[in-house]
């Protein structure tokens, strides 16, 4: 996939999770060709958006990341996953990183891009596909826990 | 929400699914929720931006998923649920929020949907939205499928 509609979802993950929450990531591995099926670690935000093209960012975090996460936002002190205020937090932030790359997108590339409410779900073994869309997976490392991104899109930039 | 809007969207899962040969579509509960444990297998879901901005999730017993993927696929028997399958009802998601845009279109609110995405999993607790869920379940002969409606207007 093109590298340019790869890139600012990256950096804005980085960026965003040191800015918020003041948790670095330690690393963060080169893009790899996604399955289209994603096994998730614990807790899982998806948003899609459609514009000139269509696509959609998941972020997929350890439960013990987004625990510190949580307890970093709103100084819960132990902060419970299955709670809708609790996973909302991780969805509003999952949105601004979307929100973030996406107008960043949209002003170099004109792509008009619009965000559809983010989702999230936490569960055991859960499994998550996109069909009929490119994808490519980035792993990263913090000191609290890993985390992946998934960013898929259908069709490309226009050449 | 306004009947008007959600119509569509109801209107939409009759159709598609009597396309595919699933008559008989009865609709039975109406609910109104905050958050939700799904306790199904599998979710798909697809969002919409627009005028109208939000996300509708379809949700299947694995059973009923293989049995509508079957009918999907021209009777194919569908033993389980892979790769094939999940893509065919991930497509039923697609087809049926697409003709709810179309709908919704004729009433002069103009949306767009995003491709649809699937969750397969047990015990799996779901924030659609920051705003209310609307559920509606539908009894057809092939099992229940509750539609989580979930619109910013």
């Amino acid at each position: 996939m093109d590298s340019r509609l790869v890139t600012p979802y990256i950096e804005s993950t980085v960026q965003i999770i040191r800015q918020m929450t003041g948790i670095e990531v330690t690393e963060i591995s080169e893009p790899m060709p996604g399955s289209g099926e994603i096994l998730a670690y614990g807790v899982t935000s998806v948003i899609a958006f459609a514009g000139t093209i269509k696509g959609r960012l998941l972020i997929d975090f350890q439960p013990e990341l987004a625990v510190h996460i949580i307890k970093n936002l709103m100084g819960e002190e132990n902060p419970v996953l299955r709670d809708r205020l609790m996973l909302g937090c991780i969805a509003e932030m999952n949105n601004i990183i979307a929100g973030d790359a996406n107008t960043l997108l949209n002003n170099e590339y004109g792509l008009g891009l619009r965000l559809a409410p983010p989702m999230v779900v936490t569960g055991k073994n859960m499994m998550l596909a996109s069909s009929k869309v490119d994808s490519v997976t980035v792993l990263g490392r913090t000191d609290y826990g890993d985390f992946k991104l998934n960013i898929a899109f259908q069709g490309g930039l226009p050449s | 929400m306004n009947a008007q809007l959600i119509n569509p969207f109801l209107v939409a899962v009759e159709s598609i699914l009597s396309q595919f040969g699933v008559a008989d579509i009865r609709k039975g509960a109406v609910m109104l929720k905050e958050e939700m444990v799904i306790e199904r297998d599998v979710t798909a879901f697809v969002g919409v931006v627009g005028d109208l901005r939000g996300n509708i999730a379809y949700c299947f017993t694995a059973e009923t998923a293989r049995k509508l993927a079957s009918a999907m696929m021209m009777g194919m028997p569908v033993p389980e649920l892979d790769e094939m399958s999940r893509s065919a009802i991930a497509e039923l998601a697609n087809v049926i929020t697409g003709n709810a845009a179309s709908l919704l279109a004729e009433e002069q609110v103009k949306v767009d949907i995003t491709p649809p995405s699937m969750i397969v999993g047990k015990d799996i607790y779901l924030v659609l939205s920051s705003v209310r869920t609307l559920i509606v379940t539908f009894e057809t002969p092939v099992g229940s499928i509750e539609v989580h409606i979930c619109l910013e207007v």
